[in-house]
């Protein structure tokens, strides 16, 4: 003692601290803690609704001081008596020394902002620490801002997703302060004492600093979550503004509250109806003292109280009824009268499901308001009672659905992508295992590749539903060689959505058009088809049982068309579905022009779509070219058949060596065009077929001598001619001159310069096609002759066929003409009307039109040597198709496949009612329009394809949402909106309530009647009107829907007396408060 | 100056296009920009099918290649050309029917160019035929602003506007980095601004 005392001495000499006790310090340390939140003078501090929601304050947790103040705990261990100690007692000198040192920093420091709605801090008693937390809940404030209505009396336990404080709901405050052990104190149970004296202590804060939030302590079990709470209140309150925290009154003489939790486990038959806790309240409040004289009359009636006294008693309640959601299988049917146009549509081909697999509504929740009126109104006794859903004032509907749930389209589309990555990798791998086997054949490469191999490259494929995918894709009927009227148009889908603010939702069709860079095939055209089918495989709906990958079936089936496209070609058939013309897009502005203008139509490749397609609509233009050849000219074989390397597919003699025939250039075009892989150039080249293809192509089509031998190679499988290589050919044909030959009509009224005959159009070559890649490869070799004066001259020459062709034709259509009646009809503004002669540049003598004039023979069009070998295209074509691998093909398939995805959800009717589920297909579709699709790549997989799948995925839960809540509630398009968007909301009266009701009456497997409800809250309230006169002030947590002016009848000033009662699970929580004048202190 | 500094220390290659109606001197516009001289329309050999130039253009101190091509105007030539329009584009302020092609020139360019983000300019040429002018800079301008494209009047003739052509064109490409980091092509459609400035033109 004597050790300590001289510490004492000591310590006192440097430190300003005169409290002594650890109880003091506690209370000191709630002070700082009021203080630092504000919550002095009745103030709410920084939970102030007025400015709330307010910057965040707080300084974070000074981690130093925190360990400073856990030593400090550590160190100090007096006994409990000692909290009672004098504050004059001697403490531990050590303890007060570190304490002295923290304390005053406790108050800035101690504090951590958990959210916006709370503020936590730990305070200690007698080394116990505690966490006092501020908490705050914004109903109040946001009414006040009319966000939205919010039951006061029955503060919502979750609001934008956060979880409130039960106890906010249980006691109907917005602002509390809650006392717990902190979680890594011993004791995590505070025994009534404690809770009497830690009360105390706050009662004590209370009063030095003028706080009026009252504060929560937890007694017993925690899991019962019983509490027992104090608060002081300042008399004389003018104003019912005390939500705005803005009173500044004297504490001297205030208002006690006392909260206190009882917890009964089946309860008596006789409290559990609204007769029986009415009499518990007014028991419990002690309210039968006040009415003495009533109590004295009723004491003989049986139970009884007068109805005078409960009609002071204002009762609101809250029944919540619970609805497990049944198992339904037809939850995703959808009765709209839509719904057989959509089935139209769709035709025989598969439907590919989306959403989740079971109804995703796990439960649906309707809770029963019944309004605060007094206590008479509502009549629930043991025998009798009036308070069912049916007479609640208010219906609020809420839906739970399972958390994350499982989307079987986004499921199948990383199925198909997974399929494809694991055979790029494998592939990959094992090009790799080639080359490090030699140094490194150990046991476990082996196993590796061996697994791989499993994995990646081997799937079970039954030939015949390959077959019967061809035989589909092939029984459609092909579309005209000529142009078709306008109504060959697919079935185009008109969306009209009502709600116009949410915007127009995209068709797949459009949205094709929109993807980067012409990565997609034409909406229900012969690859959008055959998608549909492939898809199909892998969906959870397929008739295909057997497990299989994407890419096996792929390649499957991909192998079977190429002999299919084969045949077309062979057959000289049209492959279906693959417009020549362009009339695959539902353009409106594409129907005018088809039908106003027929002739002026002309086949085309469209090069909006990807290259799969547009080499397919090269076939079909070389099939179309070849028919209309055959129409013109029936002989059995073209004039220059003889000449042409592909030739010989036509008749029947080597139709076997065509296929392999024309594989060499465009495969190594093709790799160098797209940068594709190399492993391709080592699996597929076939070098015998080269070294026999080569003198074929190379003889024959480019017999141009001055140039070198590559360029003509280059130049001949690009189309293109060299002017010198078309008088050669057409010297062979018998000449036909001077007799106006080919001729189709006059041109304007001009007449020849020289001979004056009208000048006549010459019927014109048709032009050739070509594909993106030919364009390219063209461009790339018109760039490597680089810029100099030759080189331009050499792609003049290189691109002069058509020009010749022309001329040749217009010579032979008009006898006598010059070059001058040429560039009158093939450019204009050469011509010089007013003076009659050539443009400059024209009469120049080097000109090099008048050197193609010179050169150009006579000779009609059809006579003309093809410029469009279609022959040849078309095999370039094929083999450009079969040289194509599965990963290569997948590439250029992914982006429709998507779009395919995309259409199965918006094509569903729900996308037109629901504003939700339009706006969450509006995001996906921009999500398609922005992935840079043109990055794909056959042989590596850098590209991240998870935020479209996520985007997917999210996608189909809204909309198989909003299936399942409208299956529940048919039409009620509205309701189930409000429900998605804030995850309940009030059922209006009418036709939703009606609806609502039939659910729950008709729903779940009673299917009798109106189901129990699950819990039942109450909440009665009175204020004693016996106590002192002069204010009207209303307690903060007045009833809600009764305006607290219907109160200003009682003269006293009420002190309120409210009780919470909620029935559940067997048993009853009551929390009451009870507010008795002055301190009892 | 182009063909010295077309080494390897370009930035990008960026992609022109100039299309619009013969004889509205895109290939003058061409040669004034590239070369830095002047021949009319009437001296430069109408072109066959496309051509191009290069030029390497310093921007912010970074060097882009501009590979340019040229097409012809012909109706003719059309199919040849058109497989081109994946990339700028000039008009004739001179010549009237040049500049109510311009809508057709455009219809094309959105039928055969792949690509929905192309940088579109229209030029308005052979302004120095001020007192044979067909298109108001007015015109041209309100034109440009319904299809959304940038707009600029020169003349190859006298300088005037060919290099501001360029510069905006390329300035709008390196603006937009999708264009021209993945190596997708940028278009630019010439169109000749000047109605009158060809006829005058064709005439002297």
């Amino acid at each position: 003692m004597a050790d300590m005392d001289a510490d004492d001495f000591e310590n006192f000499e440097f430190i300003d601290y005169t409290t002594s006790g650890p109880w003091e310090k506690f209370i000191i340390q709630i002070e700082s803690c009021l203080k630092q939140w504000g919550l002095v003078h009745n103030s709410y501090g920084v939970f102030n609704p007025k400015r709330m929601p307010a910057t965040d304050e707080n300084t974070d947790l000074d981690q130093e001081l925190a360990l400073a103040l856990h030593d400090d705990n550590a160190q100090s261990t007096p006994p409990p008596a000692e909290a009672s100690a004098s504050p004059t007692s001697a403490p531990s000198p050590s303890s007060w020394s570190n304490e002295a040192g923290t304390t005053g920093s406790d108050a800035t420091s101690q504090d951590s902002s958990l959210s916006n709605y709370q503020h936590d801090s730990t305070i200690t008693l007698d080394g116990d620490s505690y966490t006092l937390s501020y908490r705050y809940h914004p109903a109040k404030a946001r009414i006040a801002s009319g966000v939205e209505r919010v039951d006061l009396d029955f503060l919502p336990t979750t609001l934008e997703g956060f979880e409130h404080h039960s106890l906010h709901r249980w006691t109907g405050l917005t602002h509390i302060l809650v006392l717990s052990p902190a979680p890594d104190s011993t004791s995590q149970i505070i025994d009534l004492g404690r809770a009497k004296l830690l009360q105390s202590s706050f009662a004590i804060a209370f009063q030095n600093t003028g706080c009026n939030i009252p504060v929560f302590v937890p007694t017993g079990q925690v899991r019962n979550r019983t509490y027992t709470g104090i608060s002081i209140r300042p008399q004389h309150l003018h104003t019912r503004d005390t939500d705005l925290g803005l009173e500044e009154l004297a504490e001297d003489q205030a208002i006690e509250v006392r909260f206190n939790t009882l917890l009964v486990p089946y309860p008596p038959a006789h409290y559990t109806d609204l007769a029986g806790i009415l009499e518990l309240f007014i028991e419990r409040m002690g309210i039968d003292d006040d009415y003495a004289d009533m109590s004295d009359e009723d004491s003989g009636s049986k139970g009884g109280y007068s109805q005078q006294l409960k009609e002071q008693i204002f009762v609101s309640a809250l029944f919540s009824y619970h609805l497990d959601n049944w198992y339904d299988e037809d939850w995703r049917q959808w009765a709209d009268k839509d719904d057989d146009t959509t089935a139209r549509s769709r035709e025989h081909l598969p439907n590919l499901p989306f959403g989740p697999v079971q109804d995703p509504l796990k439960s649906i929740q309707l809770v029963a308001r019944f309004a605060s009126a007094p206590s008479t109104v509502y009549l629930d006794s043991k025998n009798l009672t009036d308070m069912d859903a049916s007479q609640a004032n208010i219906w609020i509907l809420k839906a739970i659905f399972k958390p994350d749930d499982y989307g079987m389209l986004s499921v199948i589309l990383e199925d198909a992508i997974s399929s494809w990555s694991a055979e790029v990798t494998s592939l990959l791998e094992a090009n790799k295992d080639l080359e490090s086997d030699k140094d490194q054949g150990s046991y476990t490469s082996l196993l590796r590749k061996g697994a791989r191999l499993i994995q990646g490259t081997i799937a079970m494929v039954d030939v015949n539903d390959v077959e019967n995918i061809v035989d589909d894709l092939c029984t459609t009927p092909p579309p005209s060689a000529s142009p078709a009227p306008a109504s060959s148009q697919p079935t185009q889908r008109h969306r009209t959505f009502s709600q116009g603010s949410a915007g127009r939702i995209v068709t797949a069709a459009e949205l094709g058009l929109h993807f980067r860079r012409a990565t997609t095939v034409p909406y229900n055209s012969f690859l959008w088809k055959m998608l549909r089918h492939l898809v199909d495989v892998i969906s959870p709906n397929s008739h295909i049982s057997y497990p299989t990958s994407f890419m096996g079936f792929t390649k499957a089936v991909w192998a079977d068309l190429l002999v299919q496209f084969d045949n077309y070609w062979k057959r000289k058939e049209m492959i279906p579905l693959i417009e020549i013309f362009g009339g695959m897009t539902d353009e409106s502005d594409d129907g005018d022009n088809e039908s106003s203008g027929v002739p002026i139509k002309t086949a085309f490749i469209d090069f909006r779509f990807n290259l799969l397609h547009q080499k397919l609509t090269m076939i079909n233009c070389c099939i179309a070219r070849e028919l209309a050849r055959r129409q013109d000219d029936p002989s059995p074989s073209p004039p220059t058949s003889s000449s042409t390397p592909t030739s010989p597919s036509t008749g029947s003699a080597s139709e076997e060596a065509t296929p392999v025939q024309p594989k060499e250039q465009p495969e190594a075009k093709g790799d160098v065009l797209s940068g594709s892989s190399e492993l391709e150039d080592n699996t597929s080249k076939d070098a015998i077929a080269d070294d026999k293809a080569r003198p074929d192509s190379s003889g024959s089509t480019n017999a141009v001598e001055e140039k070198s031998e590559a360029l003509n190679e280059a130049v001949g499988a690009m189309n293109l001619s060299v002017c010198s290589d078309s008088p050669e050919a057409t010297k062979a044909m018998p000449l036909v001159a001077h007799q106006g030959k080919g001729g189709l009509k006059p041109y304007k009224d001009l007449k020849l310069l020289a001979t004056g005959e009208p000048l006549m159009i010459p019927k014109l070559q048709e032009q050739g096609h070509m594909t993106e890649d030919m364009i390219q490869d063209q461009e790339d070799l018109f760039e490597n002759l680089g810029s100099s004066a030759d080189a331009a001259k050499t792609r003049a020459e290189l691109q002069s066929a058509q020009l010749i062709s022309d001329m040749g034709a217009f010579k032979a259509a008009n006898p006598g003409c010059t070059i001058g009646d040429f560039i009158r009809w093939h450019s204009p503004k050469d011509w010089d009307e007013k003076k009659g002669h050539m443009s400059a540049r024209m009469a120049d003598s080097g000109n090099f039109w008048q050197e193609l004039w010179e050169k150009a023979e006579a000779l009609p069009a059809s006579k003309q040597k093809p410029l469009f070998d279609h022959h040849y295209q078309a095999e370039r074509a094929l083999s450009y198709l079969k040289g194509l691998s599965g990963s290569q093909i997948f590439v250029q398939l992914l982006p429709s496949i998507c779009l395919l995805a995309y259409d199965t959800l918006t094509s569903h009717p729900v996308s037109t009612v629901s504003p939700q589920a339009a706006k969450a297909i509006q995001e996906l579709a921009q999500v398609l329009t922005d992935f840079p699709w043109d990055e794909l790549s056959a042989s590596e997989k850098s590209l991240d394809l998870k935020p479209v799948i996520a985007k997917f995925k999210q996608v189909e839960q809204t909309v198989g949402h909003v299936v399942s809540l409208l299956r529940k509630f048919p039409e009620q398009y509205s309701l189930v909106e409000r429900i998605l968007k804030d995850s309940e909301s009030v059922v209006e009266d009418g036709t939703e309530r009606d609806c609502v009701f039939t659910v729950f009456s008709a729903g779940g497997f009673t299917k009798t009647v109106f189901p129990k409800p699950t819990c039942r809250e109450f909440v009665m309230e009175t204020f004693d009107p016996v106590s002192s006169p002069s204010s009207s002030f209303v307690g903060a947590p007045g009833p809600t829907f009764v305006a607290p002016d219907d109160l200003t009848g009682w003269d006293a000033r009420p002190l309120q007396r409210r009780m919470y009662a909620c029935y559940k699970d067997s048993e009853v929580r009551i929390v009451e408060a009870i507010a008795k004048d002055g301190m009892f202190m | 100056m182009s063909d010295l500094h077309s080494s390897s220390e370009t930035v990008a290659t960026l992609k022109l296009l100039l299309i619009g109606s013969s004889g509205t001197g895109k290939s003058s516009l061409l040669m004034r920009f590239v070369d830095g001289v002047f021949l009319a329309p009437d001296e430069i050999s109408a072109t066959i099918g496309v051509d191009f130039k290069v030029k390497v253009i310093d921007v912010e101190g970074k060097k882009y290649k501009l590979t340019i091509w040229d097409t012809a105007g012909q109706e003719r030539f059309r199919t040849l050309t058109s497989s081109y329009y994946r990339g700028a584009q000039v008009y004739d302020v001179s010549n009237r029917d040049s500049f109510n092609d311009l809508q057709t020139w455009f219809n094309e360019l959105d039928t055969y160019c792949s690509s929905k983000e192309v940088v579109r300019m229209i030029v308005g040429n052979k302004v120095d035929k001020e007192s044979s002018r067909e298109v108001s800079r007015q015109e041209g301008q309100e034109f440009a602003r319904k299809l959304q494209t940038l707009f600029v009047e020169c003349s190859a003739k006298t300088k005037l506007g060919v290099q501001q052509a360029f510069d905006e064109l390329v300035q709008q490409i390196i603006d937009t980095p999708s264009l021209w980091q993945k190596q997708a092509p940028a278009n630019v459609r010439l169109q000749p601004n000047a109605e009158t400035q060809e006829y005058s033109g064709c005439a002297c």
